[in-house]
């Protein structure tokens, strides 16, 4: 019998006490350890995805929230163009077309020699628009003083057409067709 | 000398043994001890990561239903229509706060004496403004040095001059098309100095609010409303440019060439 089997048969019981603790520190991180390392990294994979999913959703969350506060806000500002900047409605515009045109123009000494207005929708707009052609005949400095006017009239009008033309007969006296514009809201029903 | 162990159970060093085998359970020990901590810590650990996951997937869930229904209220096709309105209102503001005094001013300061304007007409887009110019001129070389002055003057550029015709009375007819860089002053104190009205004007206009309307241009015209950089509000006039607030920015006439 060689030393090593005599001191394993003397010592049986210690040396089964000794590896009963090395075999419960094998099946130990066996059935244990390795697993829940696993469940930790499928735990935080999880979290970390659910994270990135997070931030996407609030960036979109806060995408949407923008649109909306921008639609919210366009279209307040939108209610309060059509409400307060422009004429309300056609008798509104008619108003700027006249009296307003006719009084600017007899205050600035020109003479209206004619004004057609015609009233038009715009394709695919909530607008409508009240298109005026004056020929005016005065001097050049009125008619100058004229447009000044009626550019910083705080009625919503746009010059969009301005023609000069000699009036016949007289080197000074000019005459001047002028195409100006106002908008205003229409029902939508009405557009329709 | 004998060297013949006659010992039945001959003798061998059993501290060692026990040392030995006391160092394997130590070790064992140890090794026992740090995995009990490790399970512990595991354990914990895969708590709150599936807590932090599960408040993630949560919190995720009431996102997803807050952003349905905020998109419920806002379709693509409302946004499409509020942004159309809103490009078309900042149009026609743009057009508002186009000025014909100080394009008229512009006019007379290069205006050669043998030309005279018979008819101007502006087509304004979003950051543009071009220009149809109509003119009588005596000589072709005078309707060509009006273009040249224009261009010089730096409030024009592009200056074509598409088509010219004799008329009966011996005059060219002429129309000029080119891009007018509108006076758009850069700064507050640049926009006040211009902002004189012509002079018979003047002392009306002190009294006047000279602002036509609320020269600001509403959110969401050119860009689309998600992409809105642009703040603001018109509530708050001038947010958004300090230009529009001041109206048409009219400049005194400057004497210069024959206007008609």
């Amino acid at each position: 019998m060689t030393l090593l089997k005599r001191i394993v048969l003397e010592k049986r019981t210690l040396i089964t006490s000794v590896a009963m603790i090395l075999a419960i520190d094998v099946l130990l991180y066996a059935f244990a350890v390795y697993p829940w390392s696993n469940k930790v990294v499928q735990a935080e994979t999880r979290a970390v995805q659910a994270a990135a999913q997070l931030g996407l959703l609030r960036a979109n969350y806060a995408a949407v929230t923008q649109t909306s506060e921008n639609k919210i806000n366009a279209d307040s500002q939108l209610e309060r163009f059509y409400s307060e900047v422009l004429p309300v409605d056609l008798a509104g515009a008619r108003r700027i077309s006249y009296p307003l045109l006719v009084k600017l123009a007899e205050d600035t000494n020109l003479v209206l020699e004619r004004r057609r207005s015609v009233s038009e929708t715009i394709r695919e707009s909530l607008l409508a628009r009240l298109r005026t052609t004056m020929v005016l005949a005065g001097g050049y400095e009125d008619i100058r003083q004229f447009i000044y006017e009626l550019e910083t009239a705080p009625e919503f009008i746009l010059i969009e057409e301005v023609i000069l033309g000699q009036a016949d007969g007289s080197d000074e006296a000019l005459v001047l067709t002028l195409g100006v514009s106002t908008y205003y809201w229409v029902e939508p029903d009405a557009v329709s | 000398m004998l060297r013949t162990n006659l010992a039945t159970r001959p003798f061998y060093n059993e501290r060692a043994v026990y040392l030995v085998l006391g160092l394997i359970v130590v070790v064992g020990l140890v090794v026992l001890s740090y995995e009990a901590i490790r399970i512990r810590e595991l354990t914990t650990l895969t708590t709150t990561r599936t807590i932090e996951a599960e408040a993630s997937e949560r919190a995720g869930a009431e996102l997803s239903l807050l952003i349905a229904e905020i998109q419920r209220g806002i379709s693509p096709e409302a946004i499409a229509e509020a942004s159309a309105a809103a490009r078309e209102a900042n149009l026609l503001i743009d057009q508002r706060v186009f000025s014909w005094t100080d394009f008229f001013n512009r006019i007379e300061t290069t205006l050669p004496a043998d030309v005279m304007v018979t008819e101007v007409r502006p087509d304004i887009a979003p950051g543009s403004v071009e220009v149809t110019i109509g003119v009588l001129g005596r000589s072709l070389d005078a309707i060509t040095e009006f273009i040249g002055a224009l261009e010089d003057s730096g409030a024009f550029s592009q200056m074509l001059n598409p088509s010219a015709e004799l008329t009966d009375d011996g005059m060219y007819s002429a129309v000029l098309r080119g891009t007018y860089l509108q006076a758009m002053p850069a700064d507050l104190d640049q926009a006040a100095r211009a902002a004189e009205p012509p002079a018979s004007a003047e002392a009306r206009a002190e009294d006047a609010d000279v602002a036509p309307v609320d020269g600001t241009r509403l959110a969401g015209g050119d860009d689309e409303l998600p992409s809105e950089d642009r703040d603001q509000d018109a509530t708050e006039a001038g947010v958004e440019e300090a230009e529009a607030d001041l109206g048409p920015v009219p400049t005194p006439p400057v004497p210069g060439g024959d206007p008609l």
